[in-house]
C-alpha cells in the first residue's frame, strides 16, 4: 500500500509538477525546503492528493513542517485514511 | 514605553523577578496583569478595547462547532468583525476626510481635528491572531480555549503586543499550558538576542535613519543623482529591516526570558534568490499568515472551480490579493496599495517564468549564479520600498530619476557615514546566511562571545547616551 502511494506521489510530483515524467525522486529527498516545490504547485498537490486519495490537507499544513518528502506525505495519508 | 528605553528595561526586570518566584500556572496570572499593565500605560481606553475584543472572540469560539461541524455564519460574524475594527481604526485617515466633506455637503460642519481617531497599540496584530484563532478552531484544528487566562494572555502578551510577531493559538497556547524552565542556555541565548536587537535597532537603523535626508528625499529627488539615489535606496532598505529585525530579536529575548518563544520573523532575507524566498524569509509570521489564511483558500477554491494546472486565475488572482491585502494591512492608502501591486506582479511574473522552463535536473549544474538572482530579486525589491517610504508621485518622480538622472554625480551630502554603517550590516546578515543560524556566534569561544557584547554595549550606551533614538517603524502599522 505505501509502495504503491508513494509510486503515485513521486509519479504526479515529476509529471504534473516538475514537468519531467521520466525524474525519479527519492522519498527522502526534501521538495518544499529544498524550493523544488513552491507555494502555487503546494495546492495542486494538495487537491491531487484529496481527489486521488481522499485525504483533506488543510491550507495550514501545506508547508515544511508538516510535509517535506514523499516519504512524510504518504505517512500523513496513510495517517488520515 | 519604547522597548528600548531604561523604562521598559525597568519593567522587564520587575516583571521577571516577580515571575520566577512564582509557581507555573500563577506565572501566567501575573503576565497577564503584566501585559494589560503595560498595554494602559500607552492607553487605558484601547485596554478596554482590548479585552472587550478578548471576551468576544472566546466567546464566539466555543460556539463555532457544533455536531462536529463548523457554522460559517458564525466565522465570518468573527472575521468581519475583526475587517471592521481594522477598518474604522486603520483606514480613518482614507475616509475621515471624505467623511467630513460628505457632512459638509449635508450643512454639517465637522472639523477634522474632532474626528481624528487613534489607531489602538498593536490593533493589526492581534486582528489578525483573532482571525486565524476563529478560523482554525472553525476547521477543527484546534479546540476553543476554555482557560480564559490562557486566551487573554495569548493576545495580550506584552512582548509581542507592539509589532509582532503574529502567533498562532496551536503554538502558542500550548506553550502557555506547560510548565515552563529557562535553562542556562535559554537565558545565555536571550540576552544575546537582546543584544543583537539593540545593534540592529540602535546602532545600525537609528543611524542609518538620522543621517536620511527626508525632506530632499520626499520632496525633491531630481536633485539627488542616479547614484545617490542607488546609495540612499540601499541604505533605506537596510534600516528599515534592520529597524524591524532588531524589535523582533529584542522581543523575542525578552520573552525567552519567561522560557516563553517567540516565531521568528526575518531570515536573512536580502539574500533570496527569488520571491517566494523573499517572503518565507521578510516578516516570516504575516508572510505565512497571508499565505495560509489568504494565497491558499482562494488558490484551493479557484483550483476547483477552474481546474489545477497554469490557469490565469490560479497563477494571477490569489498572489495579487494576497499582497494587496497585504498592502492594504501596512496602510491603507495608494502608497501601500502601490507597493502591493509591486510584489504580486512579480510573484505573478516570476511564477510565468519557472513555468517556461522545467525544474533543474538532477545533476545538471546551475546556469546562473546564485547571487545573480540574488542581485536581481533585491534591485527590485529595494524599488519597491520607495511607494513605501515617499508619496507616489516623489516615487514615480524618483523611478524616473534612476532611469536618466545623472550617473556621475556625487555630493557628500551625509551618504558617507550610512554607507558606512552599511558595512557592518552587511556582514551581520552574511555570516547569518552563511552560517545558517541565527546568533552564529554562539559557536565562537566564550572570549570572542564576550568581547563582541562588550563592544556592543560600549556603542549602544555612546549612541544612546547623545540620542533618544527613533521609533519603530513598523509600531505604526
Amino acid at each position: 500500500m505505501s509502495d504503491d502511494v508513494i509510486s503515485k506521489l513521486s509519479s504526479f510530483i515529476a509529471s504534473d509538477i516538475l514537468k519531467q515524467p521520466g525524474r525519479e525522486l527519492a522519498p527522502e529527498a526534501p521538495l518544499i525546503s529544498s524550493g523544488l516545490i513552491d507555494s502555487f504547485s503546494l495546492m495542486d498537490i494538495a487537491l491531487f492528493v484529496e481527489d486521488t486519495f481522499g485525504v483533506r490537507i488543510e491550507d495550514t499544513e501545506l508547508n515544511s513542517e508538516t510535509f517535506d518528502t514523499v516519504k512524510e506525505l504518504e505517512d500523513l495519508i496513510e495517517s488520515r485514511q | 514605553m519604547e522597548i528600548t528605553s531604561f523604562h521598559f528595561l525597568l519593567f522587564v526586570l520587575g516583571v521577571l523577578i516577580v515571575y520566577h518566584l512564582l509557581p507555573h500556572r500563577a506565572q501566567n496570572y501575573w503576565l497577564l496583569i503584566a501585559s494589560y499593565a503595560f498595554y494602559v500605560f500607552w492607553s487605558w481606553k484601547f485596554a478596554l478595547l482590548l479585552l472587550a475584543a478578548t471576551i468576544f472572540h472566546f466567546e464566539l469560539a466555543k460556539r463555532l462547532r457544533r455536531d462536529g461541524k463548523g457554522r460559517p455564519i458564525l466565522l465570518w460574524l468573527g472575521v468581519g468583525a475583526n475587517v471592521v475594527l481594522f477598518v474604522i481604526f486603520k483606514a480613518s485617515s482614507f475616509y475621515l476626510s471624505r467623511l467630513v466633506a460628505l457632512l459638509g455637503q449635508m450643512g454639517i460642519q465637522v472639523g477634522l481635528d474632532g474626528l481624528r481617531i487613534v489607531i489602538p497599540l498593536g490593533l493589526s496584530y492581534y486582528v489578525l491572531q483573532n482571525i486565524s484563532y476563529l478560523a482554525d478552531v472553525y476547521r477543527g484544528q484546534i479546540p476553543a480555549s476554555t482557560n480564559w487566562i490562557d486566551f487573554a494572555l495569548y493576545l495580550a502578551y506584552f512582548p509581542k503586543m507592539v509589532a509582532g510577531p503574529i502567533e498562532r493559538a496551536r503554538t502558542f497556547l500550548p506553550i502557555l499550558a506547560r510548565p515552563r524552565w529557562v535553562d542556562n542556555r535559554a537565558l545565555s541565548r536571550s540576552v544575546i538576542l537582546i543584544f543583537v536587537g539593540l545593534t540592529r535597532k540602535l546602532l545600525i537603523a537609528d543611524l542609518m535613519f538620522a543621517h536620511f535626508p527626508w525632506g530632499a528625499f520626499a520632496v525633491e529627488p531630481e536633485a539627488f543623482s542616479k547614484i545617490e539615489l542607488i546609495g540612499w535606496l540601499g541604505i533605506y532598505a537596510f534600516a528599515l529591516y534592520n529597524d524591524f529585525a532588531g524589535y523582533t530579536s529584542i522581543v523575542r529575548g525578552v520573552s525567552g526570558l519567561f522560557g516563553i518563544e517567540l516565531s521568528p520573523n526575518f531570515n536573512t532575507p536580502y539574500f533570496a534568490k527569488n520571491f517566494t524566498e523573499f517572503w518565507n524569509r521578510w516578516h516570516i509570521t504575516l508572510s505565512h499568515w497571508l499565505r495560509d489564511y489568504i494565497f491558499f483558500p482562494v488558490n484551493r477554491a479557484l483550483a476547483r472551480r477552474f481546474g489545477t494546472g497554469n490557469r490565469w486565475q490560479t497563477l494571477v488572482i490569489p498572489p495579487m490579493l494576497t499582497m494587496l491585502v497585504s498592502g492594504f494591512w501596512h496602510g491603507p492608502n495608494w502608497q501601500m496599495l502601490l507597493w502591493g501591486i509591486l510584489h504580486g506582479l512579480y510573484l505573478v511574473g516570476e511564477r510565468l517564468f519557472m513555468l517556461r522552463r522545467q525544474a533543474r535536473p538532477e545533476g545538471q549544474k546551475v546556469r546562473w549564479p546564485s547571487w545573480g538572482s540574488t542581485l536581481i530579486v533585491f534591485i527590485l525589491v529595494v524599488l519597491a520600498w520607495v511607494p513605501f517610504a515617499v508619496r507616489i508621485p516623489t516615487a514615480l518622480s524618483l523611478w524616473n530619476q534612476l532611469l536618466i538622472g545623472n550617473v556621475f554625480g556625487f555630493r557628500d551630502q551625509g551618504l558617507v557615514f550610512p554607507l558606512m554603517v552599511l558595512i557592518p550590516a552587511i556582514w551581520l546578515d552574511l555570516a547569518q546566511y552563511n552560517k545558517a543560524e541565527e546568533i552564529f556566534f554562539l559557536r565562537q569561544s566564550q572570549f570572542a562571545q564576550a568581547t563582541i557584547l562588550a563592544t556592543a554595549m560600549i556603542l549602544i550606551l555612546v549612541v544612546t547616551s547623545s540620542d533618544a533614538g527613533q521609533p519603530f517603524v513598523y509600531q505604526g502599522f
